[in-house]
């Protein structure tokens, strides 16, 4: 959940959508190798559990 | 929107040790990570929270009196960085207690309550105070009644609010892979001032307004399975 009222979701094969929570429509956003651990603000945080000591922040909008 | 076309922009580093491969899954939230132990058999530290930026993490033991074992399902945080989980408590007799733990800033317990024959699997809280949970109640599973239940309790325990997150009579449900399914997981997050709750059986989304409304109630369409893209790390390169 990002703080203007995005909602991300991560699948099997990692695929990331943005939920339409009106419409249940969840579009693709990508795939990324990263773990989707949440968001603060409206920036994603990602981990990969194969190099666990450092997580990564990407913005979206 | 693609996150290509989004750099990393900032790596924040994480102590040794902490997340990984046979750990906890993780949980970020209101700038804390949240991890927790499945379950131990002493008292020992069983709940960890990370404030993004702080050097060390805080340690928590969750271990009621008379416990021999306890399971840590799920726990959230508020932007105060106090925190609740939810728990299961066996005694040396088999007898268990689910209960809800909330924990001050430093990580200590500084209140409970049991919720049996209800047990939270998932919790989540927001500014407001009170907190949500997602779970089952186990008297209605054995009558064969809808038994996944989205319920909201005051901090000292009295039931707000209870809601169905699925359709009535669906077809039994697959556990989730927090259970020991194949079916997703669960998830229970605070949504702005709204609960929102995806059901990973169901693929269904419900939200709940905080007056206990339910103001959503979909059929999420999850891409088809998708394979590995270059990692998001990659990119600063």
């Amino acid at each position: 959940m990002t703080d203007d009222g995005g909602v991300f979701l991560q699948s099997a094969g990692f695929s990331l959508c943005k939920l339409d929570t009106a419409s249940g429509a969840c579009g693709t956003v990508d795939a990324p190798e990263e773990i989707l651990l949440g968001a603060s603000g409206n920036d994603l945080l990602l981990y990969n559990s194969l190099a666990p000591t450092q997580v990564d922040w990407v913005h979206q909008q | 929107m693609s996150l290509a076309d989004r750099l990393v922009f900032k790596s924040t580093e994480f102590p040794d040790g902490l997340v990984g491969v046979g750990k906890a899954f993780p949980r970020m939230e209101n700038g804390v990570v949240l991890m927790h132990e499945a379950y131990t058999k002493s008292a020992v530290p069983n709940v960890v929270i990370l404030p993004l930026g702080a050097k060390a993490p805080i340690s928590a033991s969750l271990w009621p009196p008379d416990s021999v074992v306890v399971s840590v399902f799920d726990l959230s945080a508020r932007r105060d960085h106090t925190a609740v989980a939810v728990t299961q408590a066996v005694n040396a007799s088999e007898q268990r207690a689910w209960l809800t733990m909330s924990l001050d800033a430093s990580g200590k317990v500084v209140s409970q309550f049991r919720t049996n024959p209800y047990a939270a699997l998932h919790v989540a809280v927001n500014d407001a105070g009170n907190i949500w949970t997602l779970g089952v109640d186990y008297d209605a599973k054995g009558h064969k009644a809808d038994y996944n239940i989205l319920r909201e309790y005051s901090q000292d325990g009295r039931i707000l609010t209870t809601a169905l997150p699925r359709s009535s009579f669906a077809t039994s449900l697959e556990p989730a892979t927090n259970k020991g399914g194949l079916t997703g997981r669960n998830l229970l997050r605070a949504h702005g001032p709204n609960m929102a709750a995806f059901m990973a059986q169901t693929h269904e989304w419900i939200e709940v307004s905080p007056a206990g409304r339910v103001i959503s109630r979909v059929k999420v369409q999850l891409p088809s399975r998708a394979g590995y893209r270059a990692p998001v790390r990659w990119w600063l390169r």
